[in-house]
């Protein structure tokens, strides 16, 4: 029932009724933006990428195929949002009197978080991202392979591949 | 299971901290998004009952609104709060040289962030090839605003990097120009890419530099790898001080160089060979960068290896040169492994372990990762 009202949703918004499209997408902004901040670690340009990805998600609504799930198309977007974001990164260049200590971490995960915070963002854009929407986003393979257009065995894959490259970083034995 | 639980609740810890709850957001999207409603419904109404040519123009058109837009939004990044600069000075000769960075600088930066990218989102558009020539004439005009000014002696090497960047975007301009010329829109956005990601990356710390002098445009150790410059302190007279700051600057020019060519050269694109020559150009200014410094005598080993792997890398990026120019692909395919090698073995590893000294570093199994952590 709920996922037909869904599907009306996305009918109607690509009818052109915004309504519609502001359902849809609201209780997608945060997991959007959660997605975002952990692949960019920089809240301004987070809340960027999420706020193009709308933009874009509302303009090209007619390119969601019927049947396909919202969120994950999304996520998708979101996902090119930031890897555009990483590529064009002097965007975030700011000019500010002193170094922001706001950023560090919280000195109690001072040690291990800061090093696996960097482990991830050292990951390349694919891996990254597979291992934050399933990680950090909980999200099942098949969204995910939604989302990045992989299969969901190649997302398997690469998310072995991601979790052995942050081995050194993670306090937990690989199995 | 249990496992794979654990490691989920690590990776949440480690991330949790970045997520700023932002609760405007939705409202903001809200916003932008009632901006763009109009145009979208009259290009709904309009294809529906146009021909097929017709309703491709008007997706065309709506194509470019759109993204005009989407630059919109995104330039707010433009409008954060400048907060910094300009150190009370009483050297009119500086003062002078600032106002002219100061004058032409925000106009190269918001024909390259805002004007181009929005015009250029439908690359065939005359206002494209309008906005290349407008923003390559504001490259042009900083120059010859530099060139009618005394430089002050203590802004001579900033200057030199300015005039360099500055050159470097007037001839990445012109690749693009050339590229509309042949309607090579691939290669045009490519170049475009080049334009964002390498040559205002030369620009931008210089023209920072300029506002922060006398103190140093800095990107802060330990910014969690987030690239922000900061007015800081100029580099004291140590020879750490001095030595790393200038490795660690153009090793983050290098590697995204490197990273950018990856996939292209992995594709045997025809770009390849001009990335990988700028890439080497970059490695050659490298090694120059850091020849005439005092090397700390901690960081001497890692110098060695730092200096070795940037040989190596010429080496490997000349023979994929000479593999491209032969057409030989099984040689061409071997010195991409052989460039990947030596960026992450030798000279990611030098920056690595320079970053961690005095602790050292924790090198993974996996040869192929950079993510190392600095051993407890």
């Amino acid at each position: 029932m709920q996922r037909a009202a869904g599907m009306q949703l996305v009918k109607d918004a690509k009818a052109g009724d915004q309504t519609a499209f502001e359902l849809l997408l609201r209780p997608l902004i945060e997991p959007g933006h959660r997605f975002a901040s952990a692949m960019l670690h920089d809240p301004q340009a987070a809340e960027d990428a999420v706020q193009e990805a709308s933009i874009k998600a509302w303009t090209k609504l007619h390119q969601l195929r019927e049947g396909t799930e919202m969120r994950p198309w999304f996520l998708g977007i979101v996902a090119n949002q930031c890897r555009s974001a990483r590529r064009q990164r002097w965007w975030s260049v700011i000019k500010t009197a002193e170094p922001e200590r706001g950023t560090e971490p919280p000195p109690e995960d001072a040690a291990g978080g800061a090093d696996l915070r960097r482990a991830i963002r050292n990951l390349d854009h694919r891996d990254r991202t597979v291992l934050i929407l399933y990680f950090y986003l909980d999200l099942p393979l098949q969204e995910i392979s939604a989302a990045t257009g992989s299969s969901p065995a190649a997302v398997r894959g690469q998310l072995y591949r991601a979790v052995h490259k942050l081995r050194p970083a993670l306090a937990v034995e690989e199995a | 299971m249990e496992n794979e639980a654990r490691i989920r609740r690590e990776i949440q810890q480690a991330l949790d901290p970045v997520v700023r709850p932002a609760p405007w957001l939705a409202d903001s999207i809200r916003e932008s998004l009632g901006g763009l409603s109009t145009r979208r419904g009259w290009e709904l109404v309009n294809s529906q009952s146009l021909g097929w040519s017709a309703a491709r123009a008007a997706v065309a058109v709506l194509l470019i609104l759109a993204v005009a837009a989407i630059f919109l939004v995104g330039s707010r990044a433009l409008t954060r709060p400048h907060e910094v600069p300009a150190q009370p000075t009483v050297d009119p000769a500086v003062q002078h040289y600032r106002a002219v960075v100061d004058e032409n600088f925000p106009v190269l930066e918001h024909q390259v962030v805002a004007s181009l990218p929005a015009a250029c989102g439908q690359v065939r558009a005359p206002a494209c090839r309008e906005q290349v020539l407008k923003t390559k004439e504001a490259a042009q005009k900083f120059q010859a605003d530099l060139s009618g000014v005394s430089v002050p002696p203590q802004l001579q090497s900033i200057d030199a990097d300015l005039r360099t960047g500055l050159a470097d975007v007037v001839a990445g301009l012109d690749a693009m120009l050339l590229d509309l010329d042949h309607n090579n829109y691939d290669a045009f956005a490519k170049d475009g890419d080049a334009l964002f990601s390498v040559k205002l990356y030369e620009v931008y710390p210089a023209a920072v530099a300029v506002d922060c002098w006398p103190k140093a445009a800095v990107e802060p150790l330990n910014s969690e790898g987030i690239f922000k410059l900061v007015c800081g302190e100029a580099p004291s007279p140590t020879s750490t001080q001095r030595y790393q700051p200038v490795a660690y600057a153009d090793w983050g020019l290098l590697r995204m160089s490197i990273n950018s060519t990856d996939q292209i050269c992995a594709d045997h694109s025809s770009l390849c060979r001009a990335r990988t020559l700028e890439t080497k150009r970059l490695s050659q200014q490298f090694l120059n960068d850091i020849g005439p410094l005092i090397v700390p005598p901690q960081l001497a080993p890692f110098d060695g290896e730092l200096r070795q792997g940037l040989h190596d890398l010429i080496a490997a990026l000349d023979d994929r040169v000479a593999a491209i120019d032969s057409g030989d692909t099984n040689r061409w395919d071997a010195a991409n492994v052989s460039v990947d090698q030596v960026k992450f073995n030798v000279i990611a590893k030098a920056i690595e372990e320079m970053a961690c000294w005095p602790k050292g570093v924790q090198i993974g199994d996996d040869s192929s990762s950079s993510a190392w952590p600095c051993t407890s």
